[in-house]
């Protein structure tokens, strides 16, 4: 990718701040093992030279279809993946390589908010001790403090102070959510990723913890990393947004402007492929992305997107596109603006 | 208008569990026309699934139909034998499921499979058998479905796995095609693609879709006619302009404040999401009165006392609702409960 990349987000005039977080051509490989010997045959480029900023008090919103590797950039910002390639800061100390001593206290700067809150708590201990725990481990406050402050962070959720002493298992699926994020809120991070963290709730319930989510970064000045597929959320609660496609980011804008304006076909098509909000809307004509994305362990030639591009030429089969300068940058050759 | 091709009448389902038997569907009537997409649409423990595993009589062991009735064409299939089921399962009416994986056999071709599907209803040799396996491949979209026919469904992505269900349960022509949350886990390209292709199937053939899910953007994507279940029991019905037009139960209104689009323009923190407070109700704990009136904004004295009838507005437009019932009709019923 070309160096214009880095001076994007500091082209937007809200983000003229300091980032909380830099990511510099960081790519995160998986490696594919065949034989009786296990050895290292191929790599799946989960991600792929990805050069991102995040600014304090903004949600970045991260979408795209399964495999795109959404997640996987939000596991590598902190640390939970090992980095390939590439360098990755937050605020001005380097973490690419810190070792686990030295990355410890970091760790509760930075948090993650898991899609499914049942898998991420433990079923045996009560939700008081769940919260408990990790102000134990960072010794962050007195032990005399630790009750109290549970219940400030059960308050702060929307929970009664009653909970502590039941079960993960005795709540719904948007209440266990509140505790998972209540147990991210215990240490103070100031950056959070959340990865899917409304997808697997009933409609009704989505609404309550998008709602809680935008109230606590309001409350306490958090910065999220929002991934997710269903697309009416990202907009909602993201400043930003940037969309990937195979390991790359290939569109990223402000969120009305993307919405609104897409300069990626991908992105375009994209929008389209989401349900319609009214039966009306129904004959709207629409162009169907056809297929699905290839195997990222061997990405087509040129751009990644040629393969289903309805717009693609030549040039788009031999030479990658790199994300152009500017407020709203875009990874086409021939953008539709 | 002609006889319905599905007709359910006040069914009831309960299931057994440690506590006692529960009731997952209340009282439920619908009907599915020839040619039309019925889309019933619920939350978790809403019992829209439990539906559509009754007619089938797919429930489990531990479902037990209660009452009522489940005509298709005019035949009571609560009545009828297993063995006699397990001939119109696939022919007579097809199931589609969420995911594809519990529909096929990880050890079987997908050619296999789809043989012994067309095999099951139809006295086709084995090279025609297999001609039309390949033709139905390539009818759901299956790109070069000769050597596909040959793979094992786990080499197939999860959009190709429902493209090969859909194929099965296509293969005998069914008039009615039943499809639990089909494309929940796929992908908004592939969902398209996937409800693309059943209205086309539903153009080509006039096969009618009982469709089953949470989304209310597949709805108004696909419905013809909507039923809004919550809590067992059937809220809202009616044709899809209507609801979205002018949704009568607070319950789904609040589910269409809920959901966010993306085409609605939003500055940061400036406008929230209406969301409906509290949770889902459990089925061995449900409210009194009105299964909804924790959570609803209108709530009134006599929501809490007694439970609204299903009762018929304009243009066939079933509402449950006491808020839309006149202040009269609601005195007898409760008999003198102040309102």
């Amino acid at each position: 990718m070309t160096h214009t990349t880095s001076n994007i987000n500091q082209l937007h005039p809200v983000h003229a701040s300091k980032p909380i977080m830099r990511l510099d051509h960081v790519s995160t490989y998986y490696p594919i093992r065949r034989g009786i010997l296990n050895r290292t045959k191929d790599y799946i480029r989960a991600v792929d030279s990805v050069t991102l900023n995040i600014y304090p008090g903004e949600t970045l919103g991260l979408v795209g279809e399964s495999g795109c590797g959404k997640s996987t950039i939000g596991r590598t910002m902190l640390r939970l993946e090992e980095t390939h390639e590439g360098r990755i800061w937050f605020e001005d100390e380097e973490i690419t390589r810190l070792s686990d001593r030295r990355m410890k206290p970091l760790r509760t700067q930075m948090q993650f908010i898991f899609q499914d809150p049942q898998a991420s708590l433990n079923p045996r201990q009560r939700v008081g001790d769940l919260l408990a725990e990790p102000m134990h481990a960072h010794r962050l406050i007195e032990k005399g403090a630790i009750a109290e402050e549970v219940d400030r962070l059960l308050e702060l959720v929307g929970l009664p102070r009653s909970s502590k002493e039941r079960f993960p298992h005795e709540f719904s699926g948007g209440q266990r959510q509140r505790i998972g994020i209540a147990r991210a809120l215990s240490v103070k991070p100031r950056l959070i990723v959340c990865d899917e963290p409304v997808s697997a709730l009933d409609v009704s319930i989505q609404a309550q913890i998008l709602n809680l989510l935008q109230d606590l970064q309001k409350e306490l000045g958090l910065t999220y990393v929002f991934i997710a597929h269903g697309l009416g959320a990202v907009r909602y609660i993201s400043s930003r947004i940037a969309v990937m496609y195979l390991g790359r980011i290939v569109e990223l804008a402000d969120k009305n402007s993307l919405f609104d304006a897409p300069r990626h076909p991908y992105t375009q098509l994209l929008l389209q492929a989401n349900p319609v909000h009214h039966p009306q809307l129904r004959s709207r004509p629409k162009t169907i992305l056809e297929g699905e994305a290839p195997n990222p362990a061997n990405p087509p030639q040129g751009c990644r997107f040629h393969p289903r591009c309805p717009y693609a030429q030549a040039r788009c089969r031999k030479e990658e596109p790199q994300l152009d300068g500017g407020a709203h940058a875009a990874a086409c050759h021939y953008p539709l603006w | 208008m002609t006889e319905p091709l599905l007709k359910i009448e006040r069914l009831s389902v309960g299931f057994r569990t440690d506590g006692g038997e529960l009731k997952a569907v209340d009282d439920l009537s619908l009907t599915v026309y020839e040619g039309e997409t019925v889309c019933i649409v619920g939350e978790s423990g809403s019992g829209k699934s439990v539906t559509s595993q009754s007619i089938l009589k797919l429930l489990g062991r531990n479902g037990i139909i209660q009452q009522g009735e489940i005509r298709y064409k005019g035949h009571n299939l609560l009545g009828t034998s297993e063995q006699e089921l397990r001939r119109m399962r696939g022919k007579d009416i097809s199931m589609i499921a969420q995911e594809p994986m519990t529909a096929l056999n990880p050890v079987f071709t997908i050619g296999n499979q789809l043989l012994e599907a067309i095999k099951l209803h139809s006295k086709r040799r084995r090279r025609e058998a297999r001609e039309y396996a390949v033709e139905l491949l390539r009818r759901v979209g299956i790109p070069r479905p000769e050597s596909i026919m040959n793979d094992y469904p786990h080499a197939l992505s999860g959009g190709m796995r429902q493209r090969v269900v859909i194929a099965m349960a296509i293969a005998s022509k069914p008039p009615l095609l039943i499809a639990d949350e089909p494309t929940t886990a796929l992908d908004v390209t592939v969902q398209a693609q996937i409800l693309q292709l059943l209205k086309k199937l539903q153009k080509d053939s006039g096969t009618s879709i009982l469709l089953i899910t949470h989304d209310l953007g597949v709805v108004a994507e696909m419905a013809d006619r909507v039923v809004v279940m919550y809590a067992g029991q059937i809220v809202e019905q009616a044709d899809v302009d209507a609801l979205f037009n002018r949704p009568l139960h607070p319950y789904t209104q609040g589910l269409m404040k809920a959901m966010p689009t993306i085409h609605t323009q939003t500055d940061e923190g400036e406008d929230r999401l209406i969301s409906i407070p509290g949770n889902v109700p459990m089925l061995n704990h449900l409210p009194q009165g009105c299964r909804f009136h924790p959570r609803c904004p209108y709530s009134q004295p006599i929501c809490r006392q007694a439970e609204p009838p299903l009762a018929a507005g304009n243009d066939k437009h079933l509402v449950r609702c006491w808020l839309t019932i006149p202040t009269e009709t609601i005195q007898q019923a409760a008999g003198g409960i102040a309102i």
